[in-house]
């Protein structure tokens, strides 16, 4: 299996105005995979539509190789950007009876959520209720909650947020090791650094469209300045070739821009010729952040 | 397990655990029979015997009051003057003054001398008893013996018997609204009490944003009729503790201290307002074995079905409204759409106290028979047996009524129930039945 979830051209109509126009992505079966884009360009209401929370009318959604139906989704997870849970309930109570609804028996999910718990070391909040926690507290029990029936896909909208340095790692490296064992990580969010951190393909949404999608290196190289990085000892070289135009300098680094009918070996060939000590030289491809602000900026003018 | 019953599990299990639904549960009962306690206290502190000395000048009513409801009258013939001076010494209570001039025809001047206040009880028991002895006088100097009075003053008791296929039945008015009022009280209070915590348990869902969650898990219908059914049980859980706890309690209270309550009955019908309250309430009987027979009357079986039925019908499709207003509204209560939901109510209630009066009107029908309106109206007319057409029409149009409402509410739940934020006004949540879904 290739394609845990795969869309094509599903269209969400609310009210006379696209909320998802027209779109189609596929998603690798274990792999994790960015969908990134401003607010409200459409990603929540995709995510619901894989979830069957609301159904397309347009389009169809495919889980696995089947068409998605009903009881797929006990085999997902989904923590939604807006955390909910019930705050009066204690939070073994309330893991257990979210397990229960996505098909564990009661015991099953008594046994899956201690060990979860103890995982995320937050075994000692088992008998408190949620509203005693902190924010960053409940955030962990939401992530339990999402995972804890060992779904084969995760869906998770804006993970981090609210979370520590340290649980924050604690929870990337959960979702790493999820991975591995086989699930698959839908990750919506518009904090781009994480994105470049974890995600090995994304799709970027404008205003119900995509706009963009890839591979993240294969995006990145695709937006490509040929911008080079070149470091050196002793003296500076000169750039008087008209190929190169120097971007900015800075501390034994120069930045240079290759023009489009040279090579970066020609750049090399340049500086080894001055006799110049280079001791590093590598591209320098635009982050995902640049070509998001870019790509909206551009799309949204149009 | 199924999945609505685990939702139907924990509606249930987490509002019973509350602290607040056991002392609610313990304290009604507790509250009845507090009431009732203070009640017997009272009657009994207020059941001292008065001791009276009639200082009659006349004659007229010479050893003729009767000693009765913690009255006890003697006579004397001590000038009233020096009696004042000496009645609290002989330990008597008050002076019944008759003067002189008393005249039976414009019988004005009696006095009754005390130095402390006359209950309302008894002033009003010694003024009938007063009458009762002019009149009998008056009476007798026409020449009319008292037993021809008692036979023309005979109040007429109007035996209603109602016509059906069956043949003819004695009907009752008096049980039939008593116990059709109490139905369509007991349901009333249902829909208010517990459609009200539909809606607060679907806000909460809504506000704490577990909602879409659950929906990602469960059906928004599931979800929805989980929660409604998990408050019925609830509900139900509540009402039946009651039946045991108030039983218990009175079946106690009624053993220990039978003599009591049988003295506060006397107290309460030697009282004006408790005298009216009951002729009220006795109706047209005038013996105890006809009350009996008109019980037997009743179709005690076809009753508890009746109200079980509109109980339910009218829970259900009042909880699905409220949780569909509940979905629908923002983060504030929106009180307008929730009051489109309890006009209607109100409106049932008043129609239904005025069953007892008209229970045949064209209101009272049609009202029995709207799906919104039937169940407090019908439960009130029930008693007063309305014809079978009529019942069946009001039984069909509630399952069709509550089918429709339900479905109607379950879209706009599943709309609303993921809509943050803004505020919905009627029109849009009107357009919300016209989504597709499926």
């Amino acid at each position: 299996m290739s394609n845990i979830v795969e869309l094509k051209n599903i269209s969400k109509v609310y009210l006379k105005t696209a909320a998802v126009d027209d779109v189609s992505f596929v998603v690798p079966a274990q792999s994790i995979f960015g969908m990134l884009g401003p607010n409200g360009s459409g990603k929540t209401t995709t995510i619901r539509m894989i979830t069957s929370i609301i159904m397309p009318d347009n389009g169809q959604v495919l889980f696995g190789n089947e068409m998605l139906q009903r009881n797929h989704t006990s085999q997902m997870g989904y923590m939604p950007e807006e955390r909910g849970l019930y705050k009066k309930m204690k939070v073994w109570e309330q893991l257990v009876y979210l397990a229960q609804l996505k098909g564990l028996s009661a015991k099953d999910a008594k046994k899956k959520v201690f060990e979860w718990m103890e995982r995320l070391n937050i075994k000692d909040w088992w008998n408190k209720r949620v509203e005693e926690l902190s924010k960053g507290m409940g955030q962990k029990i939401q992530f339990v909650s999402t995972v804890v029936h060992e779904p084969k896909l995760i869906i998770l909208d804006e993970p981090f947020s609210g979370l520590d340095p340290v649980n924050a790692d604690l929870i990337k490296n959960e979702i790493m090791r999820l991975r591995d064992e086989g699930a698959t990580i839908i990750f919506s969010t518009h904090r781009m650094e994480q994105v470049e951190e974890i995600c090995e393909s994304i799709v970027l949404y404008n205003k119900g469209k995509i706009i963009l999608d890839g591979k993240v290196d294969e995006v990145r190289r695709r937006f490509r300045q040929h911008n080079f990085s070149v470091k050196y000892e002793g003296n500076a070289p000169a750039m008087s070739d008209f190929r190169f135009k120097v971007q900015s300098t800075n501390d034994h680094e120069l930045i240079v821009k290759i023009a489009d009918d040279a090579q970066p070996k020609d750049l090399l060939r340049t500086l080894i010729n001055q006799d110049c000590n280079v001791i590093g030289f590598n591209e320098i491809l635009p982050s995902l952040n640049e070509i998001f602000i870019q790509q909206i900026t551009t799309t949204t003018h149009e | 397990m199924n999945k609505i019953l685990i939702i139907i599990k924990r509606e249930y299990v987490t509002r019973v655990r509350k602290k607040l639904f056991i002392i609610t549960t313990i304290l009604t009962p507790v509250g009845f029979a507090s009431i009732f306690l203070v009640q017997m206290f009272l009657s009994s502190v207020s059941s001292e015997t008065k001791k009276i000395i009639v200082a009659d000048e006349t004659g007229i009513f010479k050893n003729k009051l009767e000693n009765k409801d913690h009255l006890e009258f003697s006579y004397s013939d001590i000038k009233f003057e020096e009696l004042k001076k000496q009645f609290k010494e002989k330990g008597y209570s008050g002076i019944l003054h008759v003067p002189a001039d008393f005249n039976m025809y414009t019988p004005e001047g009696i006095e009754y001398f005390s130095d402390e206040q006359l209950g309302l009880g008894p002033q009003s028991g010694i003024e009938d008893m007063l009458t009762d002895i002019i009149r009998t006088d008056k009476l007798e100097k026409i020449d009319i013996s008292p037993t021809l009075v008692d036979q023309l003053s005979k109040s007429v008791s109007l035996n209603t018997i109602v016509v059906s296929e069956q043949g003819e039945k004695a009907g009752n008015t008096g049980l039939a609204s008593g116990i059709g009022f109490i139905m369509g009280t007991i349901i009333y209070i249902v829909m208010f009490i517990y459609g009200g915590m539909v809606m607060r348990g679907v806000l909460e869902e809504k506000n704490n944003r577990i909602a879409e969650v659950i929906i990602s898990s469960v059906k928004p219908f599931e979800m929805m009729m989980g929660k409604i059914i998990g408050i019925a049980m609830v509900g139900l859980t509540q009402f039946v503790l009651w039946i045991i706890l108030i039983g218990g309690i009175f079946f106690v209270l009624g053993s220990m201290y039978s003599n009591q309550i049988q003295e506060m009955q006397q107290a309460q019908q030697m009282m004006p307002g408790g005298q009216m309250q009951m002729q009220q309430q006795m109706g047209g009987w005038d013996t105890y074995g006809k009350m009996q027979e008109s019980v037997s009357t009743i179709n005690i079986p076809w009753m508890v079905f009746i109200f079980l039925f509109y109980f339910l019908g009218g829970y259900f499709i009042y909880a699905s409204l409220f949780a569909a207003v509940g979905a629908a509204t923002g983060d504030e209560p929106d009180t307008s759409l929730n009051l489109i939901i309890t006009i209607p109510v109100i409106i049932s209630f008043f129609i239904m106290m005025n069953v007892p009066n008209e229970p045949h009107s064209t209101l009272a029908v049609f009202a029995s028979i709207f799906p919104l309106t039937s169940p407090i109206v019908m439960a009130g007319r029930i008693g007063f047996e309305p014809p079978m057409w009529q019942v069946i029409a009001s039984m069909v149009s509630l399952i069709v009524g509550f089918l429709l409402i339900v479905w109607m509410a379950a879209k706009i739940y599943r709309t609303g129930i993921l809509m943050y934020g803004k505020k919905n006004s009627l029109r849009e949540v009107v357009k919300w039945l016209f989504y597709k879904y499926n």
